[in-house]
């Protein structure tokens, strides 16, 4: 008796957290550079294929150099493939403790609030990938590839 | 295939789809598969450079020997594999006064218009020394992109691909001629790609 307790136990929980046939998502996320800003690595940053609602963000990170002779601001954008996680997928990124992005892959085609990047000097930014924990059917078994757009532009000064 | 047999054909065609659909119109039951999401997208030929808007190398006020030197990155941003060419646009007078050295080479960290990190393709491409790609008069530069200088000039031009990145040193120098006094001149360099 206890012994089928324990296991019906076990298996409500394991249903709870991930419906039986559940398929997960997949995102891969890539970079390439510009004439004015290198990147690290270049081609895939992170690529995710096991994306669950509500589990713990997938981590990566993306390394800005920039090329050029003066300060710029530079922002990142989505171009996603098929658009199929954009409401699904869930992204922050950070440079150091400054965040510049925290919402959903749709709204980061807008793109990022800008860095400043000095001249021939590097920033990391970091990036969290997880999918919204109410989006248990939506996004299963989706997949989509984004690329990420560095854009910049010379830093204005303040008023 | 003549134009009466391509009509019979497609009217045969046309009969059996119609059978089919009927068939489906009458049936109980029916089912369906889809394939959805079909993505398509051309590719790209891109190329941009770090210089921000600035001018690489400058002389202003020069005398005879004076040398401006600076260092340019060039990065290949396109998806499909590319051929590129140097060429100018000249303009003014100096030309015929200022000899000009373009040098093609790498550096780990490049910052323009510096050439800190710059080192010279170790490939002697056009018997001028290692790296280098023009040495000669500005005025004789290349200005079109029939005539531009093919990157880099060997038997077998580089074929640039996605992310590729080359840094390039130009070194201009004011020549010892009585005649160059006074005068202006500009340039304006073209990286130009083109997908093979």
């Amino acid at each position: 008796m206890l012994g089928a307790a324990a296991c019906a136990v076990l298996l409500l929980g394991t249903h709870i957290g991930r419906p039986a046939g559940a398929l997960d998502a997949a995102l891969t996320l890539t970079s390439s550079p510009t004439g004015e800003l290198g990147v690290t690595p270049t081609g895939t940053v992170l690529a995710v294929h096991n994306l669950q609602p509500g589990a713990a963000p997938v981590r990566g990170s993306l390394v800005v150099h920039n090329q050029t002779g003066i300060p710029l601001d530079v922002r990142l954008r989505a171009r996603p493939m098929s658009g199929d996680l954009d409401s699904g997928a869930r992204l922050r990124i950070t440079a150091g403790a400054a965040s510049l992005f925290d919402a959903t892959l749709a709204e980061l085609r807008d793109g990022t609030r800008r860095v400043v990047v000095q001249p021939g000097r590097s920033r990391s930014l970091g990036i969290a990938v997880s999918l919204s924990p109410g989006d248990a059917t939506s996004a299963q078994g989706r997949s989509d590839d984004v690329a990420l757009e560095l854009t910049s532009t010379p830093v204005t000064p303040s008023p | 295939m003549s134009l009466t047999r391509k009509i019979l054909r497609s009217i045969v065609v046309l009969a059996t789809v119609a059978a089919c659909m009927g068939a489906g119109t009458y049936a109980a039951f029916s089912g369906s598969t889809a394939n959805a999401g079909n993505g398509f997208s051309a590719g790209t030929v891109a190329i941009g450079d770090n210089d921000a808007g600035a001018s690489v190398v400058s002389l202003a006020a020069a005398a005879p020997g004076q040398t401006s030197t600076g260092c340019i990155a060039v990065t290949y941003t396109g998806s499909l594999d590319a051929g590129v060419r140097l060429y100018a646009a000249l303009s003014g007078t100096l030309g015929p006064y200022l000899t000009l050295t373009v040098t093609r080479g790498s550096d780990p960290s490049p910052t323009f218009a510096s050439c800190a990190g710059f080192t010279a393709d170790a490939t002697n491409y056009v018997g001028l020394g290692a790296g280098v790609l023009y040495n000669g008069l500005l005025s004789a530069f290349p200005t079109t992109y029939a005539a531009g200088i093919v990157d880099p000039v060997t038997a077998t031009p580089e074929t640039w691909t996605t992310g590729e990145l080359h840094v390039y040193r130009f070194s201009v120098t004011l020549v010892s001629d009585n005649q160059a006094q006074g005068r202006t001149g500009a340039a304006g360099f073209t990286w130009e790609a083109r997908n093979l």
